[in-house]
């Protein structure tokens, strides 16, 4: 036997050797914003919206590919957005352009979808930015590390 | 079962709100504000794991710095790269015509930016000289991985080399063009 502070206490054997190295997964694994965001969250929540929330109705979903075509892109640096690729094949789309989605979509999808849902979109996109700051001046107005969360509660 | 879970993880949700819309941690507040939105929409968003994984994104930017450094979106590219190798493969052995098939890139890299091999024209078989005794126990008209032999080491002629003189398919497709400025900030 051999004791793992403040875990169960698990026989040699059922531990791998990463684990016996001193690897937490929970902490040394990083969230990888690629996977868990932009083909997490924006993936899930543009699948909904097209594949069940408008479904079979071509003529909102036509005006949502219409809309998107038509947005206002220079601010965020990107190319015009293929309105009817995106919503022709929400299901294949990359990163990259669920990226453009998460930061277009409350601008697009306001009047087709439920008050929650929409509070959703704009939640998301309001996340976005703070992911993807590729400097962080000040850390602690950043970000709140979970010692002073846990002391909060 | 599953709507007391999704029920009491919502409420222990909206506990951390209020806790939290007293402190000024951005990143922290948005994502609670993001999962409380969602389980307000419906609970059974919370079906999927990456809602719980996304609440350690906060001790990992402590950890890591900015997330975009450890973000696999740029790596992750890279396979269609490697998957352009493999396109006129029978796939009987995958990973073997792909590396065959960068090894044979950079072999022509190398020849076509002037690099030197080393080359020793077989001698005819009656002019060869008798075997010599040598350590490794090789002929030495065998061909050679190396040579000290200065005159043995060639490079590729004003033809070939003419190929990738200006920019074009061929230089495209073997990374020799000039790298691209790149953009910084201001």
């Amino acid at each position: 036997m051999i004791i793992v502070p403040g875990k169960f206490n698990i026989h040699r054997r059922f531990l791998t050797a990463v684990v016996r190295l001193g690897l937490d997964p929970h902490q040394d694994t990083p969230v990888e914003i690629l996977h868990v965001i932009l083909l997490g969250f924006v993936k899930y929540l543009w699948r909904d919206l097209v594949q069940n929330q408008l479904g079979k109705n071509d003529d909102k979903k036509g005006l949502l590919a219409t809309r998107l075509s038509s947005f206002d892109v220079s601010g965020l640096g990107i190319s015009p957005l293929a309105g009817q690729t995106l919503v022709q094949y929400s299901g294949s789309l990359t990163g990259r352009d669920f990226r453009a989605i998460a930061q277009a979509a409350p601008f697009v999808v306001y009047d087709l979808v439920s008050e929650d849902c929409f509070e959703t979109w704009v939640a998301l996109s309001k996340i976005m930015p703070l992911i993807w700051q590729p400097e962080i001046k000040d850390i602690d107005a950043h970000c709140v590390c979970t010692v002073t969360f846990n002391a909060a509660l | 079962m599953l709507i007391v879970y999704a029920l009491s993880h919502s409420m222990q949700l909206c506990d951390h709100i209020l806790i939290h819309c007293r402190s000024q941690a951005l990143l922290d507040h948005e994502i609670k504000h993001f999962l409380l939105c969602a389980a307000r929409w419906t609970t059974r968003w919370f079906n999927k794991p990456k809602f719980h994984i996304f609440l350690h994104l906060p001790d990992h930017i402590r950890r890591f710095g900015p997330a975009i450094l450890f973000a696999t979106e740029a790596f992750e590219s890279f396979n269609a790269i490697i998957r352009a190798k493999s396109v006129h493969s029978n796939r009987h052995a995958p990973s073997r015509d792909i590396a065959q098939a960068f090894a044979q890139g950079n072999r022509i890299r190398h020849l076509l930016s002037g690099g030197f091999f080393n080359f020793q024209l077989p001698l005819p078989l009656v002019n060869r000289p008798h075997p010599l005794p040598t350590t490794s126990g090789m002929a030495p008209d065998v061909q050679r991985p190396f040579s000290v032999n200065k005159s043995s080491w060639k490079k590729s002629g004003t033809g070939p080399q003419d190929l990738v003189y200006i920019p074009n398919t061929v230089t495209q497709y073997l990374g020799l063009d000039d790298k691209k400025q790149v953009k910084t900030g201001e």
